[in-house]
């Protein structure tokens, strides 16, 4: 028994081995299909579901203008703006979270725990607490980008910030960057307190979703702004396959290999810092998609970036949809908080990465 | 030539590397040599343009290597460092297609360069593994087949320049005798096939062994370059490497470097 399984693995090509070949340089393909699937579902699900239950027909009659007002209006007013916040959000945060994963070579790096989300949101409370005056005075055209601007600004200083503190001799050290983020973060966290301490009445109603975020805030305005800035940096991050893959030589081998080390680092921060300022926004400060997303991806079509990078796009819309999906039917007309069920799902999964990664190292 | 011309590299306060003057020439195995502290990696270091001297320059082919961009400088190098590290569970295949510094080659050629590294490398049948899941000495090997592929790949990208240097800080550490001695035949062939070849080296009998010319560091001055024979003499190897050395005939009618370890005190 023992002799024939030997012999039969000392062929050298037997077809199961050819078969095992195809399939894994299938692999990726399938995976990205499958990701491609469940993205489309969460979205239709997100358009069929909720307090009033649109069938799925009916949906395509409203995309038609063949359905009626009610329906049309519970659609394209409500849900569709959700859907297309939820898709932005999904693919914007998931590509930050690839990207600086990438960069730093380690999968715990995430634009909410180095506080990107956080510094987003900074802006985007002093802009509402303080800066009414601001957008007033401005014409409504302008004033419509104060928000997601100040929220980039926030975005970006923390960035900088970040990438900054923790360089030393042209070399970006991991682990003081992300205990810098976690500094970063838990001040900006203070400043956003600070200022809901600060706000009145009306605004605060306009604050509580700054703590966990939600899609809720989805007009046909906001959700055109964040789809775009998110579209911007998502294109720019989507091309840093190789560059990514080279990183995972560490930053010197990189450079060995021809990559322009500093500048990828700052695209891919600059790029993270747009695609995150713009949908926290708008949705607030949703956490652990930036790091599920990507490993899900990982997972599924291996290390290779130019695979993961869609792939992770793909898994964070289907993450994010069925996260609003998830808050809005648990206890209807309430509506909780979005970071609610991503962090109840992120946090274990945090803790998880975690301890597969102390078993790796002792192992 | 892959030239270093009066170089000087400061480290903080610290001088690491004082006026040297070094070139390597495509076709030949440099062998560079000296105690720990020499200043070798750093010389390496500066030759790969990782580093802006204090003075003195880096010129490739004749162009300053400080002018070229990372892309054009790894289409005329490749450098493989002592301990390569890799954070992600690439295949061998696609850690040896990292070095596919150009474009231009089509993919079936880029393919061929990468399977003819990994055969090269003897890697062929583990090629589609995780190089995670490979030993220390596969994943080594996996590494310099990417280098092989980025010298094959800079020569099609620029038939004139590119892939004419390669860079080996220390290839042969932590490898035993007949290993070390499968890293310095495939350096070999790197230079049979028109590149030249730059080797940080511990051994010293290797460095004779396998070495066109060997140059010897002491506290980051060059001390002595040339053909290993004339370099390696017990006078000048005494005197660097602080004990006694004698030098005799080695198998092949080289010199073999025999130190007196007895006569260094305990640290």
């Amino acid at each position: 028994m023992s002799l024939a399984g030997a012999g039969t693995e000392a062929r050298p090509a037997a077809p199961g081995a050819v078969a095992r070949a195809a399939w894994s340089a299938s692999r990726p393909a399938l995976a990205l299909v499958a990701l491609g699937l469940a993205a489309v579902a969460a979205l239709l699900a997100e358009l069929i579901y909720g307090p009033v239950h649109i069938p799925l027909s009916d949906v395509f009659a409203a995309l038609r203008g063949e359905a009626d007002r009610a329906t049309e209006a519970i659609l394209l007013q409500i849900r569709a703006p959700r859907a297309a916040l939820g898709v932005a959000v999904g693919a914007g945060l998931a590509l930050a979270g690839t990207s600086l994963q990438g960069v730093l070579r380690n999968p715990l790096a995430d634009p909410q725990l180095i506080g990107v989300s956080a510094g987003a949101s900074v802006g985007a409370v002093a802009v509402i607490v303080f800066g009414g005056g601001l957008v007033a005075a401005l014409p409504a055209a302008l004033g419509l980008w104060v928000l997601p601007g100040a929220a980039f600004l926030g975005a970006s200083a923390v960035t900088a910030f970040v990438f900054g503190f923790s360089r030393r001799a042209g070399e970006t050290s991991v682990a003081t960057l992300i205990l810098a983020g976690v500094a970063a973060n838990a001040i900006a966290m203070a400043g956003v307190g600070a200022m809901i301490f600060a706000a009145d009445d009306q605004q605060l109603r306009e604050l509580t979703f700054w703590t966990m975020g939600g899609l809720g805030a989805a007009g046909p305005v906001p959700v055109a702004v964040a789809g775009g800035a998110a579209l911007i940096a998502g294109a720019g991050l989507m091309r840093m396959g190789r560059a990514l893959d080279l990183l995972q030589l560490g930053e010197r081998a990189a450079f060995h290999a021809g990559l322009d080390v500093e500048r990828t680092k700052l695209a891919a921060a600059g790029w993270s810092a747009l695609a995150v300022g713009a949908v926290t926004a708008f949705a607030g400060p949703i956490g652990f998609i930036g790091l599920c997303a990507p490993h899900l991806a990982r997972l599924m079509v291996g290390p290779n970036h130019r695979l993961v990078l869609p792939a992770a796009a793909l898994a964070g819309v289907a993450l994010t949809l069925a996260a609003d999906l998830a808050v809005r039917t648990a206890v209807p007309p309430a509506e909780p908080p979005i970071g609610i069920a991503t962090s109840l799902i992120g946090g274990p999964f945090f803790l998880w990465l975690l301890m597969s990664r102390l078993r790796r190292l002792h192992a | 030539m892959l030239e270093a011309l009066s170089l000087t590299v400061r480290r903080g306060a610290r001088e690491t590397l004082s006026d040297v003057t070094l070139a390597l020439a495509p076709g030949e195995i440099l062998a560079v040599c000296g105690p720990n502290g020499a200043g070798k990696s750093t010389l390496l270091a500066a030759l790969a343009g990782d580093l802006r001297p204090a003075s003195g320059e880096i010129r490739i082919d004749g162009a300053p290597a400080a002018g070229l961009s990372a892309h054009a400088l790894a289409v005329r190098r490749a450098v493989l460092e002592q301990a390569p590290a890799l954070s992600a569970p690439f295949t061998a295949r696609e850690l040896a297609a990292l070095g596919l510094v150009s474009r231009r080659p089509s993919p079936a050629a880029a393919a061929a360069m990468v399977s003819e590294a990994l055969e090269a490398t003897g890697l062929s049948r583990l090629a589609d593994r995780p190089a995670t899941a490979l030993s220390g000495g596969e994943q080594a090997r996996a590494h310099f087949a990417r280098a092989l592929v980025q010298i094959a790949c800079g020569r099609a990208e620029d038939p004139s320049h590119g892939g004419r240097y390669l860079l080996l800080d220390e290839p042969t550490a932590s490898l035993d005798l007949a290993r070390q001695a499968g890293a310095m035949q495939a350096a070999r062939r790197v230079r049979d096939g028109g590149a030249g070849v730059l080797a940080v080296l511990h051994d010293l009998n290797l460095a004779a062994a396998f070495a066109d010319r060997v140059a010897l560091l002491a506290a980051g001055r060059l001390v002595a370059a040339g053909p290993p024979a004339e370099v390696l003499t017990p006078e000048r190897l005494g005197e660097v490497y602080g004990l006694p050395i004698s030098v005799g005939k080695g198998p092949r009618g080289g010199p073999a470097i025999a130190p007196d370890f007895s006569a260094v005190a305990a640290i």
